[in-house]
């Protein structure tokens, strides 16, 4: 009689906590989760693509493509895991370089140049062409332009070091690689004259070479609500990782990038680099 | 890519404690000096303890409690397996995968908080005294005399020490690879040896069961000789407590392993060990590692000795070593409840697909971490009150034990060299949060 009870006991508590879960899950619907999944979806996308290469391109499935590519950018760290064309086994692959010049009122132009390599209007669609096709142009990691001229100018950008990456896409838009790492040149401007950047609190500047933190570990006391901007310059290919935010900010070798922080959890937060694995600065909100 | 050896601090982590101000840390360590000698001198002249420790039956309460030990016992072995799989078969990274959330938070943190509400749950339902049954079951009943390495309980440290220093001092530690295979190896051996000696024998040289044993003593529930369910007060279970020397050594070198992971929190430490890792940096935390065991125990040791000398008594280490067992609670506290509480909702996340095959077996797969469910104010309110809290209840329980073994001046007198390690336990403890 009593493990009879113990039974309905038991199978109520069960009954309770399943409902619990449900409010939990709920709850957390409507926050966007970026996850894994994203990578699923685009290797399926690239698999379809290759069978529609036969055919000539079909206008819809560009503009798929395209909110691929912004979804993607939002995962900074992923653009080169996206769609990729391997060029490694030909004598001379394309190449590209960039330079920018920032025009002292909140824009920079870019100059940019290929070799073995054909830039061909984006619009109206074409199909695949080996050795043909256009820029793509990144700032700050995201997608801002695609390009067939070699001067563009770029417009509406906030005060401060920018980031800027060309790649080398096909009329399709996968990039082309080498040794799935896509072509592509950097480099980078500080803009003047433009719309100032977010409004910062607070500023951590970090340099980081041969493995050490110039001036030590930078700490910071800051209150909650506010905004930190921290630049980060490091000497090889790093990524910043900042604990529980779950933040993350693309280094490339010796180019400054800037990751803004609004403080909206409080306690200590660390920040570390990904792959050297240590501890670089520290946020002490509260 | 080594994304698996993405450091994390004490394991696993995210967001850390704000530094407690060192004024609330001064205030309460006044506080726990004028609660002591008040305790000491002026209210207790005779043992109370003992009497309390006695307790109530709680009527009816074996049947529930027994058939819920057997649900739970299979559950837990469930999990255990799917989480020793779960390892090897499950991404290797830190975040993504059930296991280290589960060792390091779930089980290392959990257990001892666990075991000190609701008594010797471990007992009945961990995996290794299932496993450990299991064989005693099917083994030869031959009657091998166990050596005396296994039955002086010694062994239980290595265990407990070697978690320690996976935990805090290997830069693989928190590696599900790791974990596993560290997993595997406890459990072979274990069973190795209970097919030997059988699991009764063997019982002592599991280090988390009898460490989380001595934590059930401060439970309000326990079971009396007769295996009944009896219910007393908080706490009150210590003066039943037999202490042996490695009892007094786990407990020590748990306590010292938990103050470390405090050293490591500190700006200090963090300075210390800018830019360093890989074996470089096992290599240091090792030394940190076992400087500040080394100096927890040796404070301990030394008031002992000298209690020795001040009572006449040759076992005052042993006597009065219960009383660390309230302070390894309110050091554990301090130091991991806000870790429990919110690093350990990735447990509900990963649970949904504990072999990282895209699976949401309790629709909680997209769980995310909520940093805001205890506030900071909370947070530092429990650790200044569990430091102080687990030092009160360990003075009150040693000046109980001495009233009980000696003479009402020798008694006090005794209690002068543990006050002294208290306070300066309590003090290194609330230092360490002022980070």
């Amino acid at each position: 009689m009593k493990n009879r009870l113990f039974v309905v006991a038991v199978l109520s508590l069960v009954t309770l906590f399943a409902a619990a879960c449900g409010t939990i899950e709920e709850k957390t619907e409507d926050i966007p989760v970026v996850t894994v999944m994203d990578h699923d979806e685009m290797t399926e996308d690239t698999m379809t693509e290759d069978t529609m290469d036969e055919d000539a391109m079909d206008h819809d499935a560009m503009d798929e493509d395209a909110m691929d590519h912004d979804a993607m950018d939002e995962d900074a760290m992923d653009h080169d895991h996206g769609e990729l064309v391997d060029v490694s086994g030909l004598d001379s692959p394309p190449t590209v370089s960039v330079t920018a010049v920032a025009d002292g009122n909140g824009g920079a132009v870019l100059e940019i140049e290929v070799s073995n390599f054909t830039l061909v209007p984006v619009s109206p669609p074409v199909a695949h062409q080996p050795g043909q096709g256009h820029a793509h142009v990144y700032v700050d990691g995201a997608s801002v332009a695609m390009v067939h001229e070699t001067t563009v100018a770029i417009d509406d950008l906030t005060d401060g070091h920018h980031n800027i990456r060309v790649t080398l896409a096909t009329n399709d838009h996968r990039e082309y690689a080498i040794k799935e790492k896509a072509i592509a040149a950097s480099t980078s401007v500080m803009v003047t004259g433009g719309q100032s950047a977010v409004m910062a609190d607070h500023e951590i500047t970090l340099e980081i070479m041969g493995g050490e933190i110039m001036g030590g570990i930078q700490r910071l006391e800051m209150s909650t609500g506010e905004v930190v901007a921290i630049t980060v310059t490091s000497d090889i290919d790093e990524l910043l990782h900042i604990h529980a935010y779950d933040l993350t900010l693309e280094l490339m070798a010796g180019m400054p990038a800037t990751l803004l922080v609004e403080a909206n959890i409080p306690g200590v937060f660390e920040g570390e680099l990904h792959h050297a694995g240590f501890q670089v600065l520290s946020l002490e909100v509260s | 890519m080594n994304s698996s050896t993405v450091l994390l601090a004490h394991g696993v982590g995210g967001r850390s404690d704000l530094p407690i101000s060192p004024w609330d840390a001064a205030w309460s360590g006044a506080t726990v000096l004028l609660l002591s000698f008040a305790a000491l001198g002026l209210l207790w002249h005779r043992p109370r303890l003992a009497k309390a420790a006695l307790g109530r039956l709680a009527q009816g309460g074996e049947c529930f409690v027994s058939s819920l030990g057997r649900i739970f016992r299979a559950l837990i072995l469930a999990l255990f397996l799917v989480v020793v799989t779960g390892s090897f078969v499950g991404p290797d990274n830190t975040t993504s995968n059930l296991t280290p959330v589960t060792v390091y938070i779930v089980f290392w943190v959990g257990g001892p908080f666990l075991s000190a509400i609701f008594g010797p749950w471990w007992r009945a339902v961990s995996p290794w005294e299932t496993l450990g049954s299991l064989i005693d079951k099917v083994r030869p009943q031959n009657q091998n005399q166990p050596p005396s390495w296994l039955t002086s309980g010694w062994l239980a440290l290595l265990p407990i020490s070697l978690f320690h220093w996976v935990e805090l001092a290997y830069h693989q530690g928190s590696s599900p690879r790791v974990l596993g295979w560290a997993a595997i190896l406890y459990t072979a051996t274990l069973m190795a040896m209970a097919w030997r000696w059988g699991w009764k024998n063997v019982r002592n040289a599991e280090g988390f069961g009898v460490l989380f044993s001595l934590m059930a003593t401060l439970s309000p529930v326990f079971k009396d000789d007769q295996q009944r369910l009896r219910v007393r007060f908080p706490f009150t279970g210590l003066a039943t407590l037999v202490m042996t020397p490695s009892l007094v050594a786990i407990v020590l070198a748990v306590l010292g392993g938990t103050t470390f992971d405090g050293v490591t929190r500190t700006t200090w430490w963090a300075d210390l060990t800018v830019g360093e890792s890989g074996w470089s940096l096992t290599t240091i935390r090792t030394v940190g590692l076992v400087w500040v065991v080394m100096l927890v125990g040796l404070a301990y040791q030394m008031a002992s000795r000298l209690g020795g000398r001040l009572t006449g008594d040759r076992s005052f280490a042993e006597r009065l070593g219960a009383s660390l067992v309230p302070i390894l609670l309110g050091y554990d506290l301090a130091h991991y409840f806000s870790l429990l509480l919110l690093e350990g909702q990735d447990f509900i996340r990963l649970l949904s697909d504990p072999w990282g095959k895209g699976w949401d077996v309790f629709s909680t797969a997209n769980h995310l971490v909520n940093w805001t469910l205890v506030s900071t104010t909370v947070v530092g309110w429990v650790q200044i009150l569990s430091i102080v809290g687990g030092h009160v209840v360990g003075v009150v329980f040693a000046h109980d034990r001495s009233v009980e073994l000696w003479s009402s001046r020798t008694a006090l007198r005794s209690q002068y060299p543990m006050l002294i390690v208290m306070v300066v336990y309590t003090m290194t403890g609330l230092v360490l949060l002022t980070g």
